[in-house]
């Protein structure tokens, strides 16, 4: 009972998931799609179902796979020990940097609030890096705390993004919606190629219920849920709220918003409405940011754990956190966000977060396939066994496109990188060999 | 009895209407003669084409009205003609025009529909472009956009700064490009784009030089020369694509076909005869091989 209180509950889990999912993407979103117009929301169709299928492969490992490594431990099912730690590489480079990437963001919507932060890089980097600090040592406190935090700042997600979902529907009008369907003329099926790619990496995220399996109270059943439900949850929520703001607000003023969010409650209440859901939206930026630094070092001591990562990415505390890799995590985050001094590093800082992307997305598909080696090995019934491969080619198939479209520069960096992960692993992979019978008695010192 | 009435009122008001302009201000020619001198008129602030040069005005357009009133003194055989140089504003200069206060607009201006409904036009003597100015350090996610591309490429997921929309500042001439016109062309690319107007050239460059503009739209030829005179150190770039072509020309008196003949002569002949490559050359930094083929469209044969 005493441990379970450092854990995280259902609730908890599957609050991190959906704020982890939206976190910053969300706040732009409805601009980037009226840019389009409402013909856009057609793209929900398939990106909802296509990660839908991702995130019922990865709940069904959690099922078949309750051990503690997340992605790794399911791509080890069918990819062995290498793919074990190509994954957990992949995704911990994907994360280091994504974390920075949102940060800076969050950083760029507190401008509104805080404009001495825009006035320079200097302010800028100051103002990330604090951020970055702030969302690790609210970590120390262990899963648990990690968990209440987030539990508060998901309200920066629900008040304005769910509850617009809910309360939008008054000012809603479907004339509004109707006018704004194809601004821009475009033939349907262009308008919808078109729209994809907004909506098309939006669920990237659902895999963080499974990294935080070792952190979780009972996480044979936690971790399948969290990850259906967060899922779940962020789908209904992205089509119901950038349905209902199409509806509001008219499509000129809504496409060349930098804050839709605001926009849209200003226009049903009043400007000093817009501000708070603004400070609220940063807040859930801030919220996800917590949450994604726990992963990040949820990852790292996984794989410690396996013997893979240096060791003190495994040392955990009292309350069950790993601080003394998560400081290592903020500093290597520091130096990425040196990048936002000079504005040519920030070009490069942003072809690196395309990469981590491409480095987010391989793994998918190496964790999603060792389902197949799980079912062989649990003698899954035949009904089982055909339902959840189709729904595995599916989410393969959804993965590949989702890489694909990532476009060559960003696959480019993610092949080299991925490539350069196997040069890692050789000097790793002595640890692993099976002792031969005669050399036992050596090999017994790890 | 009512149908009656109606026509010869209608009678009445053809012939008032024909008698009109020659009762305002008779003809350009006729004027120029009774006068002794042939009014140009300028705006003082549009170089390369027009500037104030002490109580004269100089540039491209200047010389080319020269040439013109070199043409009415034989015409009218009057050598002791007088040339008067007449300043004008982006306001009046149309009425200027259309009032005979002046007997032609030297200054360029694209011939609008609206525009003819008050005055005529030359041949064109300059096609205008539309083209940008940006700062040195402009990002990249501009300068795709103001290029015609997408402004991010690659996966727009959660890490994506600002979900990839790059959020501008766009300036220009008050009654120049439209909001509208910024809109259309660049809402697919990914930008939200705030716009600004000025009330000259000057004004706008100074918006992008401060930092308070990322970019500022205005004809390609003057953005070039007045950068080279007040900007040269560098830190402020004009792209290289142009938006849109338009033709200029000289402004005339709408209804006087005789004196607007004489300038298209006049124009046509310096076309054909090199004179106006050599005023490009001159004033505008040499015609480009677009602009030597327009050479031969806009002369009238």
């Amino acid at each position: 009972m005493a441990d379970s209180s450092k854990k995280m509950s259902l609730m908890g889990l599957t609050t991190l998931v959906t704020v982890n999912m939206m976190g910053s993407g969300i706040i732009m979103l409805p601009t980037s799609m009226a840019q389009l117009g409402a013909v856009s929301l057609l793209s929900w169709i398939v990106t909802a179902v296509g990660s839908m299928a991702i995130a019922y492969c990865f709940s069904q490992c959690g099922i078949y796979c309750p051990r503690s490594g997340g992605l790794s431990a399911y791509t080890e099912e069918a990819h062995a020990k290498s793919g074990f730690f190509l994954c957990s590489y992949l995704y911990f480079l994907s994360l280091a940097i994504a974390n920075v990437a949102v940060a800076i963001s969050a950083v760029g919507y507190m401008t509104s609030f805080v404009p001495w932060l825009g006035s320079g890089a200097i302010p800028l980097f100051i103002g990330t890096v604090g951020l970055l600090w702030l969302t690790t040592v609210a970590n120390f406190g262990g899963p648990g705390i990690t968990g209440k935090i987030g539990a508060i700042t998901v309200w920066g997600v629900i008040i304005p993004v769910a509850g617009l979902s809910i309360i939008g529907w008054f000012w809603f009008k479907p004339d509004v919606l109707a006018a704004a369907w194809n601004p821009n003329n475009l033939p349907i099926s262009e308008a919808i190629s078109k729209a994809i790619p907004l909506t098309l990496w939006a669920f990237l995220g659902m895999e963080s219920a499974a990294q935080a399996s070792d952190a979780v109270e009972d996480p044979k059943r936690t971790v399948p849920l969290a990850c259906l439900f967060g899922t779940l949850g962020a789908a209904v929520v992205y089509v119901l709220s950038t349905t209902v703001i199409q509806g509001i607000i008219p499509n000129a003023e809504l496409a060349n918003s930098s804050a839709p969010f605001a926009l849209v409650y200003a226009h049903m209440f009043n400007p000093t409405v817009g501000n708070i859901i603004m400070a609220l939206a940063v807040m859930a930026c801030v919220g996800s940011l917590l949450g994604w630094q726990f992963t990040l070092a949820q990852t790292a001591k996984m794989t410690a754990d396996q013997g893979m990562f240096l060791k003190l990415f495994s040392k955990v505390s009292t309350r069950n956190a790993p601080i003394v890799g998560m400081l290592v995590c903020g500093v290597l985050q520091t130096l990425l966000a040196l990048s936002t001094i000079s504005p040519n590093a920030s070009a490069q800082f942003g072809k690196l977060v395309s990469l981590a992307a491409v480095t987010n997305l391989i793994p998918y598909v190496t964790a999603a396939t060792g389902l197949l080696v799980m079912m062989y090995k649990a003698k899954v019934s035949a009904g089982v066994y055909t339902r959840n491969t189709v729904l595995l080619l599916v989410a393969v198939a959804y993965s590949l496109y989702a890489l694909y479209a990532c476009g060559k520069d960003a696959v480019f960096g993610g092949t080299l990188v991925l490539v350069f992960g196997y040069l890692l692993y050789s000097f790793l992979a002595k640890r692993f060999v099976d002792p031969s019978p005669t050399a036992q008695t050596r090999a017994d010192n790890p | 009895m009512n149908v009656k009435l109606t026509k010869a009122n209608n009678l009445l008001l053809v012939c008032l209407l024909t008698l009109a302009p020659v009762l305002a201000d008779a003809n350009t020619l006729e004027r120029v003669r009774a006068s002794n001198t042939f009014t140009l008129g300028y705006l003082p602030d549009f170089a390369p084409f027009s500037v104030q040069a002490a109580d004269k005005a100089g540039g491209y357009a200047i010389d080319l009205c020269l040439k013109i009133a070199d043409k009415v003194k034989t015409k009218l055989g009057l050598p002791g003609l007088q040339i008067r140089y007449q300043p004008v504003t982006v306001t009046d200069e149309i009425s200027a025009v259309s009032s005979g206060k002046i007997d032609i607009l030297c200054t360029p201006t694209p011939p609008t529909l609206e525009r003819r409904e008050a005055v005529s036009y030359s041949v064109p003597i300059y096609t205008a472009g539309l083209s940008a100015v940006v700062r040195q350090d402009a990002s990249e996610a501009l300068l795709n956009v103001l290029n015609g591309k997408v402004a991010h490429t690659g996966p727009t997921w959660r890490a994506t700064v600002n979900h990839g929309l790059s959020n501008q500042t766009y300036a220009t001439i008050v009654g120049g490009v439209t909001e509208t016109w910024i809109r259309q062309q660049m809402q697919l690319l990914g930008v939200v784009a705030t716009l600004v107007t000025v009330e000259n050239t000057d004004a706008g460059l100074k918006l992008v030089a401060e930092g308070k503009a990322d970019a500022f739209f205005a004809e390609r030829m003057m953005l070039k020369n007045l950068l080279s005179t007040n900007y040269s150190a560098g830190d402020l770039v004009l792209l290289e694509r142009i938006f849109e072509y338009v033709p200029t020309a000289m402004a005339v008196d709408r209804d006087d076909e005789n004196f607007r003949l004489l300038v298209d002569t006049t124009l046509s002949e310096m076309y054909r005869s090199g004179e106006i490559e050599q005023a490009f050359d001159k004033y505008l930094g040499g015609a480009s091989d677009m602009a030597k083929k327009l050479f031969k469209v806009y002369a009238i044969p």
